[in-house]
């Protein structure tokens, strides 16, 4: 077996024990899971509801809850981070398509998909998170959701893919299309500043 | 032989481009080998390997930044406190189930007692006969 498949079994394990245990009412399993699991939730709901932190901070409260409401029927299918991270998409998606209700996601990311060459000789500052979390901020949802699931939770691809609900082929390129958008926002905002 | 290079260099920028500065998480793992030793021969590639590990950096600084702003905003304790919050109302749900289950076990055990389920444990019985005084009259009924 390979290293990271035996990890991701003993994860898995793990998992399933400390669901038993808060199916049972052990409030310390309970607590040490949200403790454990609220700041990486935190990060990534506020990186997609990025106008509302107070929203990021909701939706990261129902899926907490929902996590408790499911540890009774509990399946060890998968880890229970990978199923905290899409309950959380799916609740912050449902928010976006509030408060945008007659944009279509999916039309939304081709109308802003970008063709522009690759900004191959691209040196980032790495001083400036601002400029960088603006840029980010422009990304198309499911773009920038993919740049997160990747660069911000640390997610491998099938993990990031199972969370988003797509292929992992497809994810593979929208990841790809994300980086290469973000890179040609970024040189264009640099150019900006530099110029006079 | 010169187009091939080209050609083999710009499957390996694409392939940078794809899955980014660090080798290690790459899912081919032949490719990111084939990328590890062409980086070694090849200035452009060396170049377009630092590009991306200094956008990833920059990525990474923004996370950062993120996480101490969750931090500051105390929005971590808001969070988990609300939960704890909401949790309780399973547990008082859970209380009233549980006194609603000894009310209707005190309920049976009494009709048990009542229906003479522990009848028969050694106590006499007897059984008490009224009479109607309109049937029998005041002498049979013994009311006067």
């Amino acid at each position: 077996m390979a290293p990271d498949v035996a990890h991701g079994s003993r994860g898995i394990a793990a998992d399933r024990d400390l669901m038993a245990a808060i199916a049972a009412g052990d409030d310390q399993a309970f607590a040490s899971m949200v403790g454990a699991e609220t700041p990486r939730l935190l990060r990534f709901a506020r990186s997609i509801l990025t106008a509302s932190p107070a929203e990021a901070e909701e939706v990261v409260q129902e899926s907490l809850v929902r996590l408790w409401q499911a540890a009774e029927a509990w399946q060890p299918n998968g880890r229970v981070s990978t199923w905290l991270h899409q309950v959380v998409y799916r609740l912050c998606i449902d928010s976006i398509r509030r408060r945008r209700p007659s944009i279509d996601i999916g039309s939304l990311e081709a109308e802003l998909e970008d063709d522009s060459p690759l900004a191959d000789d691209l040196l980032v500052r790495e001083d400036d998170a601002r400029l960088v979390q603006s840029a980010i901020e422009r990304l198309p949802d499911r773009q920038r959701t993919a740049l997160i699931l990747c660069h911000f939770q640390e997610l491998g691809q099938a993990e990031a893919a199972s969370v988003m609900g797509i292929g992992e082929s497809a994810y593979e390129s929208l990841l790809a299309r994300a980086r290469r958008r973000l890179k040609a926002v970024l040189a264009v905002d640099w150019s900006g500043e530099r110029a006079p | 032989m010169i187009d091939t290079n080209a050609d083999r260099r710009a499957e390996l920028v694409a392939a940078i481009e794809a899955n980014g500065a660090d080798l290690s998480r790459w899912p081919d793992r032949a490719l990111a080998n084939r990328v590890r030793e062409a980086v070694l021969a090849d200035r452009v590639l060396r170049a377009q390997l630092d590009a991306a590990a200094s956008f990833e950096r920059s990525l990474a600084a923004d996370r950062d930044a993120l996480d101490a702003d969750v931090r500051a905003s105390g929005a971590v304790d808001r969070v988990m406190a609300a939960v704890v919050a909401r949790r309780p109302q399973r547990a008082r749900r859970s209380g009233w189930m549980a006194i609603a289950a000894a009310v209707v076990l005190a309920a049976g055990i009494g009709g048990a007692v009542d229906g003479g389920v522990f009848a028969g444990s050694g106590q006499p019985s007897f059984d008490v006969v009224v009479l109607d005084p309109l049937v029998f009259g005041p002498l049979e009924s013994g009311t006067e």
